[in-house]
C-alpha cells in the first residue's frame, strides 16, 4: 500500500477477519516483529491481512503498539506493579474473550511487549493458589474428565475397530462369491441349504 | 465469560506465563497436569543455587536470593505428619507423587507437601523431578542430618557445598558422603566426629572445611590436610604438632596449599597457647608494615558473615618465611584462637 522507505508518518492498511480495513502508523507496525520479517523490507501492496483476528482485536493490539511508540526500547518483562495508569486501563477495560485474542493476536505478530505484559498477567491470575484453583482458572480437565474422555474415547476406538473388522470380513466374503465359478457356487449353496435341513430335521 | 483454556494458548505464550512465575508457582503448575509438567519442562526455567535440606522429619528444597548473598528462600518444604491430621480434603493424589498420602498447598511464597512419612524413595522422587522441572545453573548446597545420612538418602548430585548437622558422626558414614559428593570444596560439620581418619582420607583434600566440634579429631585432620582453609571450632590443639606443620610448610614439604588456619575455643583455654613452643626451632620475625599488611581477611565463603578482618600484630603474632619462594605467613596463638595464615 505504502512505500516501506518510509518515517513514523506512513500509514499502513491493515485487513481483519471481516475483510474490514484500517489504518495503522508505520512506527506503531514496527513493533511487531512478524511485520518486520514479512513487510518492511519488501514493502506491501494493498492491505496487509491479518485475517486470523477481527477489527476489534487488531484495533486493540495496535492501540497498545501506537501507545508504546514513544516508550523507551523494551528491555525485558515488567512487573505489573510498575505498569502505567493507561497500562492498567488498557487491560482493566478488555473482558476475557478479548483479552484472550489479545493475546493470540500479539503472540502471532510477536510484539514482545504487549505479550509479556498479557502474560505476566495470566501469571498474576495464578499466584498463591493451589494445584486445584490453578486447574479451575487455567481450565484444565481434571482427573475424572480425562478419565471419562478417556473412556468414551477407547469405547469409540473398540467401536471404529469392530466396524472396521466387520467391513474387511464382510469384503472378504464377496472376494470368495466373487472368484467362484457359478457351478461351484451352485454346489455351496447346496450344500449350506442340506446342513441346514439337517440340522432342522434333527432338532 | 469465556474460560482461559491455557493449553489453547500457543507453547510460546505457556513458556512466556510460566517465566512470569515464582518458582513455586511453576511447581504447582506442573502438579496440575501432565501437559502442564511437559509445558515447565519445555520453558527450560533457569534456577539459582538449590539448597537442599534433609532433617529428621523435614524436609527442604529452597533456593539462594541473588548473586552472592547467604539468604535463601524455601520453595519446597516436606513435612512428616500423622495421617490422622491430614483433612480427608487435603488428600489428594498428585501427578509423581500418586505414592503417597499428600497435601499439597501453597504457604508463605513456598509451598507445603504433608506426608506421613519422608521416605528415601519419595525424597530422591521428589528432587528428580524437581531437577527435571528446572534448569539447575550452579552447583547445589546439601544440608544433612547424621541421622538422616544413609547410601540412599544421598541422591542429591553436584554438590559443591554441605553441611552436616546432629550429634555425633561416624568417619565411615563420612567417608560415604564424601565417596558420593566427590566435587564438595566447602564442607562445615557440625557434629563431634567419632574414629581414626587414614592418610587417604577424603575429607583431607576438601578445599574449605570447618568443624563446629573438631575436638582431637581436628588436631588429626590438621596435620594431614591438603585443602587450602580450615576452621576448627572447640579444637584440642598441640603445640609440638603445630610445630611440625609450620616447619614442614616453611621447607617446602608439605601443606603447600595452606592459605588459612583458624582455630577458635569459645571459652579460653586455661593453660593457653604457648607462642614460642609452636614456633620453635625455626626463624622468625615481628611484624613490619613494610612487608604486610596488619590485618587479614578469611574467606567469607568459609567462615560465614560474622567473618571479621583478624589483627597480626603485636606480642603473640610471629612472621614465618617459606625458603623455596620467600612467601611469607604469619602465626597467632593467644588463649582463645591460633592462627596461621598465608599472605598473598
Amino acid at each position: 500500500m505504502t512505500s516501506p522507505a518510509s518515517s513514523s508518518e506512513v500509514k499502513y492498511l491493515i485487513e481483519s477477519s471481516e475483510g474490514n480495513t484500517f489504518d495503522v502508523s508505520g512506527a506503531a507496525l514496527r513493533q511487531s516483529n512478524t511485520f518486520n520479517a514479512m513487510f518492511l523490507n519488501i514493502g506491501a501492496d494493498g492491505p496487509i491481512p491479518f485475517t486470523d483476528y477481527n477489527e476489534a482485536t487488531l484495533k486493540k493490539v495496535f492501540e497498545y503498539c501506537e501507545h508504546s511508540v514513544n516508550e523507551e526500547n523494551y528491555s525485558g518483562p515488567k512487573h505489573q506493579d510498575d505498569l502505567s495508569k493507561w497500562d492498567l486501563n488498557f487491560f482493566n477495560e478488555m473482558d476475557q474473550k478479548m483479552f484472550i485474542d489479545v493475546i493470540n493476536a500479539s503472540n502471532f505478530l510477536d510484539i514482545e511487549r504487549l505479550t509479556s505484559y498479557c502474560c505476566e498477567r495470566i501469571a498474576r491470575m495464578l499466584r498463591g493458589k493451589n494445584t486445584q484453583e490453578m486447574i479451575k482458572v487455567i481450565t484444565l480437565p481434571t482427573a475424572e474428565e480425562l478419565e471419562a474422555k478417556q473412556k468414551v474415547e477407547e469405547k469409540k476406538a473398540a467401536a471404529a475397530k469392530k466396524v472396521a473388522e466387520k467391513a474387511a470380513e464382510t469384503a472378504e466374503k464377496t472376494e470368495t462369491l466373487e472368484e467362484l465359478p457359478v457351478q461351484q457356487l451352485v454346489q455351496t449353496t447346496r450344500n449350506k441349504l442340506t446342513r441346514k435341513y439337517l440340522s432342522f430335521s434333527n432338532e | 465469560m469465556p474460560p482461559l483454556k491455557f493449553m489453547s494458548f500457543p507453547s510460546l505464550v505457556q513458556e512466556n506465563v510460566l517465566k512470569h512465575m515464582e518458582f513455586v508457582e511453576v511447581f504447582m503448575m506442573s502438579l496440575c497436569s501432565k501437559r502442564t509438567k511437559n509445558c515447565a519442562v519445555r520453558a527450560r526455567i533457569e534456577i539459582p543455587q538449590v539448597y537442599f535440606t534433609v532433617k529428621e522429619t523435614e524436609q527442604k528444597i529452597g533456593i539462594r536470593l541473588g548473586e552472592g548473598k547467604e539468604v535463601t528462600k524455601t520453595i519446597i518444604r516436606v513435612l512428616e505428619y500423622l495421617e490422622e491430621r491430614i483433612k480427608s480434603a487435603d488428600k489428594v493424589r498428585y501427578g509423581d507423587f500418586e505414592s503417597v498420602c499428600a497435601a499439597i498447598k501453597p504457604y508463605k511464597g513456598g509451598c507445603v507437601i504433608k506426608v506421613k512419612q519422608t521416605e528415601e524413595p519419595f525424597m530422591a522422587g521428589l528432587y528428580h523431578y524437581f531437577k527435571a522441572l528446572f534448569r539447575l545453573t550452579e552447583p547445589s548446597y546439601l544440608i544433612m542430618n547424621v541421622n538422616r545420612l544413609s547410601e540412599r538418602m544421598l541422591f542429591v548430585e553436584d554438590v559443591n557445598k554441605a553441611y552436616i548437622t546432629g550429634q555425633t558422626l561416624e568417619v565411615k558414614d563420612l567417608e560415604l558422603f564424601l565417596t558420593k559428593n566427590p566435587n564438595l570444596e566447602n564442607l562445615k560439620i557440625q557434629s563431634s566426629i567419632n574414629g581414626e581418619i587414614d592418610d587417604i582420607s577424603r575429607i583431607l583434600s576438601v578445599k574449605n572445611l570447618r568443624l563446629s566440634s573438631a575436638g582431637h579429631f581436628g588436631m588429626r585432620v590438621l596435620s594431614k590436610f591438603t585443602g587450602r582453609n580450615i576452621c576448627l571450632f572447640e579444637p584440642v590443639l598441640v603445640e609440638t604438632e603445630l610445630n611440625a606443620i609450620i616447619k614442614k610448610w616453611i621447607n617446602g614439604e608439605e601443606f603447600q596449599n595452606l592459605e588459612a588456619v583458624l582455630a577458635q575455643n569459645i571459652r579460653p583455654i586455661v593453660r593457653g597457647m604457648n607462642l614460642d613452643q609452636i614456633c620453635d626451632g625455626f626463624a622468625v620475625e615481628r611484624f613490619n608494615p613494610a612487608n604486610r599488611p596488619q590485618y587479614f581477611q578469611f574467606d567469607k565463603k568459609l567462615f560465614g558473615h560474622r567473618c571479621k578482618p583478624y589483627f597480626f600484630i603485636g606480642p603473640p603474632c610471629y612472621d614465618v618465611i617459606r625458603k623455596s619462594d620467600g612467601k611469607r605467613a604469619s602465626v597467632l596463638a593467644t588463649h582463645m584462637h591460633f592462627m596461621f595464615v598465608v599472605w598473598n
